[in-house]
């Protein structure tokens, strides 16, 4: 990998001292084990078609047009979204759909088996673009044309899901900065292990849904976007080697799983319209005294100018 | 208000300045409200997140092994990166870091390695075969000016809060085993606080601002903050000018002392994060 000058470098043969400790080398069925607590539920408490809660706050970032940090336990998303802005560059011809870029970005301390590189790696980009296909067909692109609409997301802590975490932190993102859509959207994650379906995965467990087995069990990771009226899947995300029929099941229990976080993102957003409007209202208010007080001057003074 | 402060921005902000209040009401040597908290991320080995009024830090600190430079066979690395991320302003873009970024990242690391904090000799494990190197990646949330002193309470948080994992080292075999169970805390003498400031030239005077809001910064005609004077428990560890209106020599030294001051507070807060952070 070429050195990067830009920034301060360590040693090239660095390794993290996790490979050394007594828990790093296990193999695939004490990992397995390790998933379940002693009553056969996962190891913290829940069921296996039970998601996290979620966490969510909007407006964090005041810089930002619209911002949003969302919570599923230990994965930790902040995303932000700026005012649309002149594309520039390439040639300059006119289009009529605006432009989104989406970029996702772990943090380097984010992971819990290695350090991440500071510059974007291809694991970021592919992230990026999966991310970009799932937002984009819900914003209504021909509203801003020619110009281009940035959201960037940092990914914090990840504990599994953090795909569907980002893409849930950037539909709040987006209704916090007023941008035209068609609807709100969720999604959510789930894995497949020897043929148990685990929604919302945590990191150990898409750990070891992606690990290859001997024996032909399903395994893998599956993320759904979907539009919530339109019941519109913007985003399957396959990895893995599932049959088609386990497919459909996954598919079922996600469209379930999403529809569940609808109620909690409309009262957030009805929420945010309503303190907007008190915000708005005390502003007005403040404007209009001002103004009295202003046109109460204006009148002194002409008074004072005629009496000279 | 508003409309004002985006169409007249200098106008603005000289009339708020000529009658001795700030745009957002404080004095001129008031700082903003800090909230810090220490070991929030869980997958970093230590970490701390700042807010200093509307402007967020997270640092990061990540723990690998390697072996040392041959020519300085008995130090360990330190390596510190400071990240200011598209997504916490419109004035930072994707791509590789700006000039400006690499500028805030070179200062805190100077202050850092000159203040001499850590010694590079306890992060050595076996001479000239194994030492530590600690990775402080420190990202910016949310830009609002004072960059650099977020940065470096931040980064002296993670750092005060580390603990080594016990390493055992075979000479012979040269095999490494690591027992995550038993910690030692990192030594960690001084504490470097810096303190930013914006001078601006008012008609009769310049006037020097502490902990400038990013429009304050702009107004200020620096990129960034203009002075920043940074204290390692009475002692100096570097001053750093850029641009801005001049100050008499006066006025340096009261701003030298108002720094000071400042310093033995944001001590304190570290001091009493780290405190409620072990006694939970």
């Amino acid at each position: 990998m070429p050195l990067d000058y830009r920034r301060f470098n360590g040693p090239e043969d660095s390794v993290s001292y996790k490979q050394f400790s007594t828990n790093f080398t296990r193999s695939y069925d004490e990992l397995f084990k390790g998933l379940f607590d002693e009553n056969g539920k996962r190891i913290d408490g829940r069921e296996f078609t039970e998601a996290r809660p979620l966490y969510t706050k909007t407006n964090v970032i005041s810089q930002a047009k619209g911002s949003a940090y969302v919570e599923l336990k230990n994965t930790k998303v902040v995303c932000s979204v700026f005012d649309p802005r002149e594309i520039v560059g390439h040639q300059n011809e006119y289009s009529i759909y605006g432009q989104i870029y989406c970029e996702v970005k772990f943090a380097p301390f984010s992971c819990p088996r290695r350090r991440r590189g500071l510059a974007p790696d291809t694991d970021e980009r592919a992230l990026s673009a999966n991310f970009k296909t799932a937002i984009q067909t819900a914003i209504q692109s021909t509203k801003f044309r020619n110009f281009q609409m940035d959201v960037f997301v940092y990914i914090l802590e990840h504990d599994g899901a953090c795909l569907a975490a980002a893409i849930n932190a950037a539909c709040l993102a987006l209704t916090d900065a007023v941008v035209p859509m068609m609807d709100i959207f969720s999604a959510r994650t789930a894995a497949v292990i020897n043929n148990q379906i685990f929604v919302d995965p945590t990191e150990a467990e898409e750990n070891l849904a992606l690990m290859p087995t001997d024996n032909e069990t399903n395994h893998g990771i599956i993320t759904l976007t979907v539009i919530d009226h339109l019941r519109n899947i913007t985003d399957l995300q396959q990895i893995g080697s599932i049959d088609a029929d386990c497919l459909i099941k996954v598919i079922d229990i996600l469209l379930e799983e999403c529809a569940k976080l609808m109620p909690l993102f409309k009262d957030l957003i009805i929420d945010n319209v309503f303190e907007q409007y008190k915000e708005h209202q005390v502003y007005l208010s403040i404007k209009k005294q001002v103004n009295e007080e202003l046109s109460n001057k204006v009148k002194e003074w002409t008074l004072i100018v005629k009496d000279k | 208000m508003e409309e004002y402060k985006v169409l007249q921005p200098f106008k603005y902000f000289n009339d708020h300045i000529s009658v001795n209040v700030r745009p957002d009401g404080r004095k001129f040597d008031q700082q903003r409200s800090i909230k810090l908290n220490a070991n929030s991320v869980n997958t970093a080995d230590a970490s701390s997140l700042i807010k200093c009024g509307k402007t967020s830090v997270v640092c990061g600190i990540s723990l690998e092994l390697a072996t040392p430079k041959a020519e300085e066979p008995d130090n360990g690395f330190l390596v510190t990166n400071v990240e200011l991320l598209p997504l916490c302003s419109s004035k930072f873009k994707p791509g590789p870091p700006s000039d400006y970024a690499q500028v805030v990242n070179n200062t805190v690391n100077d202050i850092l390695k000159n203040s001499k904090c850590i010694d590079l000799k306890d992060l050595c494990i076996v001479s000239d075969k194994l030492a530590w190197v600690l990775y402080c990646d420190i990202a910016c949330l949310e830009y609002d000016g004072s960059i650099i002193d977020a940065c470096l309470a931040t980064l002296m948080t993670s750092l005060k809060t580390l603990s080594l994992p016990h390493v055992i080292y075979d000479i012979e075999t040269e095999e490494i085993k690591v027992d995550v169970n038993i910690r030692h805390p990192l030594k960690v003498t001084g504490l470097p606080v810096a303190t930013s400031f914006v001078i601006y030239q008012s008609p009769d005077s310049n006037v020097a601002l502490m902990d400038p809001t990013s429009f304050e910064e702009e107004m200020c005609g620096g990129n960034g903050a203009n002075l920043v004077v940074c204290w390692n428990q009475g002692l100096l560890c570097g001053i750093h000018k850029f641009g801005g209106a001049t100050l008499g020599t006066d006025g340096h030294k009261k701003l030298l002392n108002v720094a000071k001051e400042r310093s033995k507070t944001i001590e304190e807060v570290i001091n009493t994060c780290i405190a409620n952070e072990t006694s939970e």
